[in-house]
């Protein structure tokens, strides 16, 4: 069994009910033999003028003078760690049970765990919920 | 895994050659086009949409077929844009119709106390796709790739960019919303 044809045993199996019109993948894939045609590979020149490099020079050094206090204010605004560890508290549902516990390795602070929780796309009424 | 290796070879050479190169992009398309198909449409429901959707991505597939390097496998590049793609959809969808979990719950419980009571196939596929609607965008993908492509957190997290943790939180989070709107509907 080809992993295409597996591939849609598993949605028939889920989604009895979604189909596709009649011969749609072949007509597809005519559409889709066309885009080269449509779509020419550009050769891509990258000139770099001598007034560019003294604006990269620039944005880098602003970038770099500002980023790291930038990164820490962000974190900090985001919450104290006083403020996540009374959060984490009150998290006593299931969710937090099994997973906060999880994403919290021993040595990392609970800023980094709000932040894999955020990065895991908790929103915000996830937030009000607990 | 969509391709195999020996076939995945066989494109990525085609395609670094500057005269095979289409003929690499047409063998990727006829193997490939299916499940992207699928994987696109899990996420956004509607074949129209994912029709669109589909050929955008081989439009963005084409055109930079040639900064593929290799450093992760073919089909992880091909779901990671297929993926960003139908995100980026659901947004700019999103912003256009704005959903409204209230209207959407009433809705649902009109048909289902004007309907009969049981529950077949075609219901539950539309009330589960009612209920993805209200999933944040990532929680949505992540849902799609463990639930319906029964993907591992592992090559989920290679073609996101997301910790595995943080995709079983997603995850999570997902199927208790999904859990919440379908014990709303008293069924």
């Amino acid at each position: 069994m080809n992993s295409q044809s597996s591939m849609n045993e598993k949605f028939e199996l889920k989604r009895p009910t979604q189909k596709t019109p009649e011969g749609y993948f072949e007509k597809l894939n005519e559409k889709l033999y066309e885009i080269p045609g449509k779509y020419p590979a550009q050769v891509k020149v990258i000139r770099f003028r001598p007034w560019a490099w003294s604006s990269v020079a620039a944005v880098f050094l602003f970038g770099s003078l500002l980023l790291p206090s930038f990164e820490k204010q962000k974190t900090e605004q985001l919450l104290t760690d006083h403020q996540l560890e009374m959060m984490a508290l009150q998290m006593s549902d299931y969710l937090i049970y099994e997973y906060y516990s999880e994403l919290v390795p021993s040595e990392s602070s609970s800023t980094e765990a709000l932040e894999l929780l955020i990065e895991s796309g908790i929103d915000e009424d996830d937030f009000y919920n607990y | 895994m969509i391709i195999s290796e020996e076939k995945e070879k066989e494109i990525l050479q085609l395609i670094a050659n500057p005269q095979e190169t289409e003929r690499g992009y047409r063998l990727l398309v006829q193997h490939t086009s299916e499940p992207l198909y699928w994987h696109i449409r899990s996420i956004l429901n509607t074949h129209e949409d994912a029709d669109d959707v589909v050929q955008t991505v081989f439009i963005k597939v084409w055109k930079n077929i040639d900064q593929f390097r290799g450093e992760s496998k073919l089909y992880t590049w091909l779901y990671r844009i297929a993926t960003n793609e139908a995100i980026t959809f659901l947004k700019r969808k999103k912003r256009q119709t704005i959903i409204r979990y209230e209207d959407i719950q009433q809705s649902e419980l009109q048909s289902t106390t004007s309907e009969h009571e049981g529950a077949d196939g075609a219901r539950i596929t539309d009330m589960l796709n009612k209920a993805m609607d209200l999933l944040p965008e990532k929680q949505r993908v992540v849902f799609v790739m463990k639930y319906f492509e029964e993907m591992k957190y592992e090559e989920m997290s290679r073609i996101t960019g997301t910790s595995e943790g943080a995709l079983k939180a997603s995850y999570h989070h997902a199927v208790k919303k999904i859990e919440k709107y379908v014990r709303s509907l008293n069924l």
